[in-house]
Formats: structure tokens, sequence, C-alpha cells
């Protein structure tokens, strides 16, 4: 269909010229976006990392072999060696990778960007964890749900009187965990101040949030 | 099968590399849309983060019935739009603001231009302004418009033509903007 009434061609110009894209910005962007299919990948993932503790197990232990065989060597020095956090000698930065060989129900949830700062979702059950994506992976909070969960098993679970729940676009993650046999759909959401978590027909009451670090407001 | 669209398809079967090239041939047109509705830099780079990681959680859900570039544009509209509301919750002045009393330049300059179209477009109601967006930075035609907005053809071509005579007038060419007014309307 062609329409007769357009604009100047300097204006439609100037309208597509939108200031130029810092290439680092635009990788971290897809970068965070591609995150969002890494998801079925974690169990290969997690399987590298199990490999990697696994040849870090054998080689303790045959530390700990050798120094039973040595006189010179106190056992203690060897429980020592074996206490060292194996997921904090890993070479890989992600978050996920740090922290599956200690819960088996941990995942990710994906990554994102906010103000230039790349932040990843660890979930296990009842708790969703956020960390600075970077190396090595650090906290910046968490929110524990798992009560909630419990409680709303005994509570009508029928949707938010007079609450619409538009989630097609505000997601950073939409996942579902269980509790006493029971699953609940939750949503991440971005929010004014920082991430927070809802129960996905219960888009007013949030079940706690964690706040993102104000860098460049 | 174009290449477009096998590209689509290997990307809907999880070819990480298919992704990738998607979201690069997309990402410019993304991020201008979501500046052009936005108006404000950063909330605007928000905007395009979230509407890349839409475009990807919801890849295996597009059906082809609509162009690909048509259903990339509308989740990034959606994200603006979205993006909009949280700035209008937020409750502080946003750029908007900024752009009230900035005078216009002869627009002999790029950056002068830029800035003179971005301090315009915060002038012009935001139902105007998606749909000047949707036409002059998509590319989109009128049907496709009305279906992302989910408005009637017709409200599209007034919202256009509106938004086109204030945009046109705001940036200082007020003869041709009342001119084109006045045959759009006509026309109707």
């Amino acid at each position: 269909m062609s329409e007769d009434n357009e604009l100047s061609p300097e204006i439609e110009a100037a309208l597509k010229d939108v200031s130029a894209v810092d290439p680092v910005v635009r990788d971290q962007h897809i970068a965070a976006a591609l995150s969002e299919i890494a998801s079925p990948s974690a169990p290969n993932r997690r399987l590298r990392f199990l490999s990697v503790a696994a040849a870090a197990v054998v080689l303790v232990a045959g530390g700990i072999a050798f120094s039973r065989n040595s006189d010179d060597t106190p056992p203690a020095l060897a429980a020592d060696t074996t206490a060292i956090s194996v997921p904090k000698a890993s070479s890989d930065p992600s978050c996920a990778e740090e922290f599956s060989g200690l819960w088996d129900d941990s995942g990710s949830l994906g990554a994102f960007t906010h103000l230039g700062i790349n932040y990843e979702m660890i979930q296990r059950t009842g708790v969703l964890s956020l960390y600075l994506s970077q190396e090595p992976c650090t906290k910046i909070g968490e929110i524990q749900y798992g009560e909630a969960m419990k409680v709303r098993d005994k509570v009508d679970d029928s949707p938010q009187q007079g609450a619409e729940c538009d989630w097609s676009s505000a997601p950073l993650a939409r996942y579902t965990d269980r509790a006493e046999g029971d699953s609940y759909s939750l949503v991440l959401a971005k929010t004014d101040s920082g991430v927070s978590l809802f129960f996905v027909n219960r888009c007013t009451e949030s079940l706690g949030s964690i706040a993102l670090p104000a860098v460049g407001d | 099968m174009t290449t477009d669209a096998l590209l689509v398809k290997r990307a809907q079967r999880g070819d990480r590399n298919a992704v990738d090239e998607l979201l690069r041939e997309n990402y410019d047109i993304v991020r201008a849309v979501c500046h052009r509705i936005v108006i404000n830099s950063s909330d605007a780079e928000d905007a395009t983060q979230i509407a890349l990681m839409a475009i990807v959680r919801a890849l295996p859900s597009f059906d082809g019935r609509a162009k690909f570039s048509t259903w990339v544009y509308r989740i990034a509209t959606n994200a603006a739009l979205d993006e909009l509301r949280r700035i209008r919750r937020r409750d502080i002045p946003n750029d908007d603001a900024k752009f009230e009393n900035i005078s216009v330049s002869d627009g002999t300059n790029a950056i002068d231009a830029q800035m003179d179209v971005s301090a315009a477009l915060a002038q012009v109601p935001e139902e105007f302004r998606v749909a000047l967006v949707l036409r002059h930075i998509a590319d989109l035609e009128y049907e496709e418009i009305a279906v992302i907005l989910d408005v009637p053809v017709g409200t599209v071509r007034s919202r256009l033509s509106r938004g086109r005579a204030q945009l046109t007038a705001l940036l200082g060419n007020q003869g041709d903007a009342t001119q084109r007014q006045n045959n759009d309307t006509g026309g109707q």
C-alpha cells in the first residue's frame, strides 16, 4: 500500500539517524540475549564442571594417599587440602557453573544487562539469587520464597481480581518451581529500582525484590 | 525458502550462531525503534536489551505468518512502550522535560539535527510517535502498523498524519506541515 503523505526526506533521515552504538554495549546486549537459550545446555556445562571436579578429586585423593605414605606430612594437612573449594578453581566465569556443584537443584535462569553491568540469575528450590556476572561471581542479593509457595498452597489460587498481568515484554525470567508436590509459575521482572519476583498471576504482590546498583544514574 | 527464513528456522532449532546472526541483523533497527519511542537514552538501551531477550525467548513461537522483521518490530515496540510505562511509574522527570525548551537549530549540523529530532519527537504524543517510528524507521506498511498496534488502518493513517504535522511544525517547516495536514484530512 502506497501513501503519498510522507515526511520530508531530511526529517525522515534525521529520524533514522540514531546515535551510533558502542560495539561493546551491542555485544553485551547480544550476549545477554543469547543467554536466554543457554539454559537447556546447562546440564552439559554441569557435566563439564563435574568432570573438572572429578579430576580435582582424583588429584586430591592421590595427594592424600601420597601424604599418608610420607612420615613427614601430618594428616591434618591432607584434610585441609580436600577443603579447597573446587568450584572457585573453575576457569569458567559462569556463575551457574560455579554453583552447580553445590546444589543439585540449582541452575541459571539466564543473564541480563542493566546500566552496562551484567547480572546472572541463579535459582534453586525456593531461592532466587542475583550475581554480578564476573570473575569471581559476586552475589548482590537473594529472594527466599519457599515459605510463600507453601502458604500459597493453602489459599485460593485463582487469578488476582482486578489485576491484569501482562508479562509480554517485562520479564527477565519466567520459570517453574515446586513446593510440597505442587508447581508454581514465577516471573522475575525489572522494576524501577531493581528486580522483583512474582507469581505469574499475581503481578501486584511481589515475593521479594533485589535492588540494582544505581551506577550511571 | 529465503536465506532469512532458513536462518530463522536454524535459530528456532536452537542454533546459537543463527540466533546471534539474527540479533545482529536486527540490532540497529530494534535499537532505533527503542530510542525513538523511549527518547531517554539510558532507558532506551534498557528497552533494547529487554527487546532482544524477548525476541530470543519468543523465537520458538514465531510461526512465519508475519514477516520476521514485522514480528521483531512488534516485540521492540512492546518493550519500548513497557519501558515508557516504567518511566511514568518512576514519577521523575525524564528527558522529555529537558527537551521542552530546546531551540531548533538550522539543521545543517548532523548532531544538531539529531538533537532537534529527539527534542521534537519528545513533544509528539506517544501514540503519534509510535506510529511515526513504525512507519518511518521500521518502514512498515499501514496494515502492518495496524496489526502491531491493534488499531484500524484508518486510525494509523490519522495518527501518522497528525504526528507528521506536529513533528514537521516542531522542526520549523510549519508551512509544509499545514499543507500535509490539509491534504490528509481532506482525503479521509
